[in-house]
């Protein structure tokens, strides 16, 4: 239905180059989050395929049709806004009617489609209210009742829940996840909490200082990220880092060193490194093996331990590299105890020189 | 040892001494010092030992005829004239204040200018403006008659000022054309307070320049359009500079301040101009408690 097309686009403010030669191809139908720190163009990649953003050079096509010059109205999109964005001055129905009283839809139609998205977010009691007799959380429902309503075919969300507090964060994400089940539309969505595109998103679009740095499903840049900085944007806590060295090299695998403490096969590979390269090696704290066997492993002090009830973090810290290892959640392990940290081979990362990964 | 909050109090009183002595001293005596001169027949050779007289300054029926502020069809005549001119410059001064705001609400190179442009007639004296206006409305050297003539609308020069047909709308526009830059700020400060996301939601609902600025623009600066109403609104009911300076004389454009000022330091009659005066704070009194409460002004803070 509504297939987006980003082909080799460009943005400038100014002197300033925040989207830098992006192509992207976004599915009809798909859930795509567009994820990355502040500054990354994110926001602006979204505003850009909303019309709200002029753009440089290149093309963005909605449904194998150039939008470029189209403004807003006429890409057939609805945008839900990180501020809501609600009419202040207008009750709850108007808010969600008023796109659809500006296509001059008849009163019925525009009563049954506002009551039938009211309906679907269970805010049918608010319809009389004004926005700021609502809470956070309905004042969201609202700003997305009223994309629903105009039956678009691409809904934009940009960071819609960062301004509600943690439980209805969790609450909505589901419910966003729910909705776009139901609604079989595109749905394109900024964040820059990584939970958020892990758990909402079909395809995950990384993006760092103004280009892609990665496009996959949740798992694929869980488990391959293409470089170190997709590794340490997607996980929480964040994947480990630590200095290495390839030792040898292998038809399968690459040796390196662990910290002088032992080696370690992992069985990655890169054709342009060679041995004795300097290499990262990344891996994520629940990959770790406390006090376990494990291919390769060192020892080291503990100096936080925080308690979460399912798991326990430990942090530790060698010849100043600091390194967070997960283990069970009623762990005896206490702050100063000294424990062995395992390093299971097949869940290890490499990075070169220029942080790209080992395949 | 007091609380907090009776400190607060403390200090609070403390601040507001001196401007409760200022407000006593320079608004509540002489409103008091004129209401009591409108009940006495105080003029020039009696003013400090006049007589009570009740309320004959305002209404009195002496032989059948009725005399006093209020039986003199001038002193009505003078009201309807400051209603007239209220009413009219201010929607004048608010259409065109909220045009300009808009204007400079544009972002180019020019905007300096525009901004300069717009704001400069509000810093001209108005006594400046009012002899501006009238040279260039003169009937026989004026530029504005000059050009009339040599388009071919008129046969010879008009007295614009002077003219009773004219004259009420040669103030009415001098007045919009030196204080509608006060209106414009006020306006252009609600405009650049709308929230840009509000905005962008309207253009992703559809709306183009005219239904943005009908449905959404302009209903979230309204309260901005009412406080520059009250203001300017509590301005023109007291107008007297601009009337002076144009015609002092006439009845046609005669305000209710040029009327009481006449009655007192023309004639003398200063019980009779201090009924006037009072007259014309009660219809001013009443019309901003009546404008204030059907805009809910005073809930300012409620709104949103």
């Amino acid at each position: 239905m509504a297939d987006i097309n980003v082909n080799t686009v460009n943005k400038y403010f100014g002197d300033v180059h925040v989207i830098k030669d992006i192509s992207l191809d976004i599915k009809s139908q798909s859930f795509t989050v567009l994820v990355g720190p502040s500054g990354c163009g994110k926001s602006t990649m979204l505003r850009m395929i909303a019309g709200l953003e002029d753009i440089n050079s290149g093309t963005i096509s909605i449904d194998g049709q150039v939008v470029n010059d189209l403004p807003p109205k006429q890409r057939n999109i609805a945008m839900v806004f990180q501020s809501y964005a609600l009419y202040p001055h207008m009750t709850v129905f108007d808010n969600m009617a008023f796109g659809l009283k500006l296509e001059k839809r008849s009163k019925d139609e525009i009563n049954e489609r506002v009551n039938e998205a009211a309906r679907i977010l269970q805010i049918e009691d608010y319809l009389l209210r004004k926005p700021k007799q609502l809470s956070g959380g309905q004042r969201q429902r609202v700003a997305i009742g009223r994309a629903i309503t105009r039956k678009p075919k691409v809904f934009l969300f940009d960071e819609p829940l960062s301004n509600l507090d943690a439980a209805l964060r969790v609450q909505m994400r589901v419910e966003l996840a729910k909705l776009h089940n139901e609604l079989d539309a595109t749905m394109i969505y900024v964040t820059h909490d990584q939970t958020e595109a892990m758990t909402l998103a079909d395809d995950i679009v990384v993006l760092d200082t103004g280009i892609v740095s990665q496009k996959g499903s949740p798992l694929e840049l869980y488990d391959k990220p293409n470089n170190m900085f997709v590794g340490g944007f997607i996980g929480s806590p964040k994947m480990n880092f630590m200095p290495s060295k390839i030792l040898s090299k292998s038809a399968d695998s690459t040796e390196v060193d662990l910290m002088g403490m032992s080696k370690i096969s992992v069985p990655k590979l890169s054709a342009s490194s060679s041995e004795g390269d300097a290499v990262t090696l990344g891996i994520r704290p629940e990959h770790l093996v406390v006090n376990g066997d494990a291919d390769g492993s060192w020892e080291s002090k503990v100096f936080v331990v925080e308690k979460l009830g399912d798991v326990t973090y430990l942090y530790l810290e060698k010849d100043g590299e600091p390194l967070v290892a997960e283990t069970e959640g009623h762990s005896e392990i206490k702050v100063g105890d000294s424990v062995k940290v395992g390093f299971p081979a097949g869940r290890c990362q490499l990075f070169d020189s220029s942080n790209q990964a080992f395949k | 040892m007091k609380s907090v909050s009776q400190i607060r109090k403390r200090t609070a009183l403390i601040f507001l001494i001196p401007v409760t002595i200022i407000l006593l001293s320079s608004a509540l005596y002489p409103l008091i010092s004129t209401l009591y001169l409108s009940l006495t027949d105080a003029e020039l050779e009696n003013f400090l030992n006049p007589n009570y007289v009740g309320f004959i300054n305002y209404i009195e029926n002496y032989e059948g005829m009725w005399y006093g502020v209020l039986a003199d069809s001038l002193f009505w005549n003078s009201v309807r004239n400051t209603l007239v001119f209220t009413i009219f410059s201010i929607s004048l001064e608010v259409v065109l204040g909220i045009s300009f705001a808009l204007i400079m609400l544009i972002e180019n190179k020019l905007k300096w200018f525009v901004r300069a442009a717009v704001l400069i007639p509000w810093a001209i004296p108005t006594i400046v403006s009012a002899r501006m206006f009238e040279w260039m409305l003169q009937d026989q050297f004026g530029i504005f008659n000059y050009m009339l003539i040599g388009l071919g609308i008129l046969e010879q020069g008009k007295a614009w000022t002077t003219d009773p047909q004219t004259s009420m709308i040669v103030i009415i526009i001098i007045d919009a054309w030196k204080t509608s830059p006060f209106v414009a700020i006020l306006v252009y400060a609600g405009l650049k307070a709308l929230p840009n996301e509000v905005l962008e939601a309207g253009k992703v609902d559809g709306t183009n320049g005219i239904t943005q600025f009908y449905y959404i623009i302009f209903p979230l600066i309204l309260p901005a359009i009412a406080v520059a109403i009250v203001f300017r609104g509590l301005d023109a009911l007291r107008v007297f500079d601009l009337i002076y300076l144009i015609n002092a004389g006439s009845k046609d454009i005669m305000s209710m301040t040029v009327y009481a000022r006449r009655e007192m330091f023309e004639y003398s009659h200063f019980g009779f101009g201090a009924a006037a005066s009072t007259m014309l704070t009660l219809i001013i009194g009443v019309i901003a408690v009546i404008f204030i409460q059907r805009t809910r002004l005073h809930k300012l803070d409620e709104m949103e």
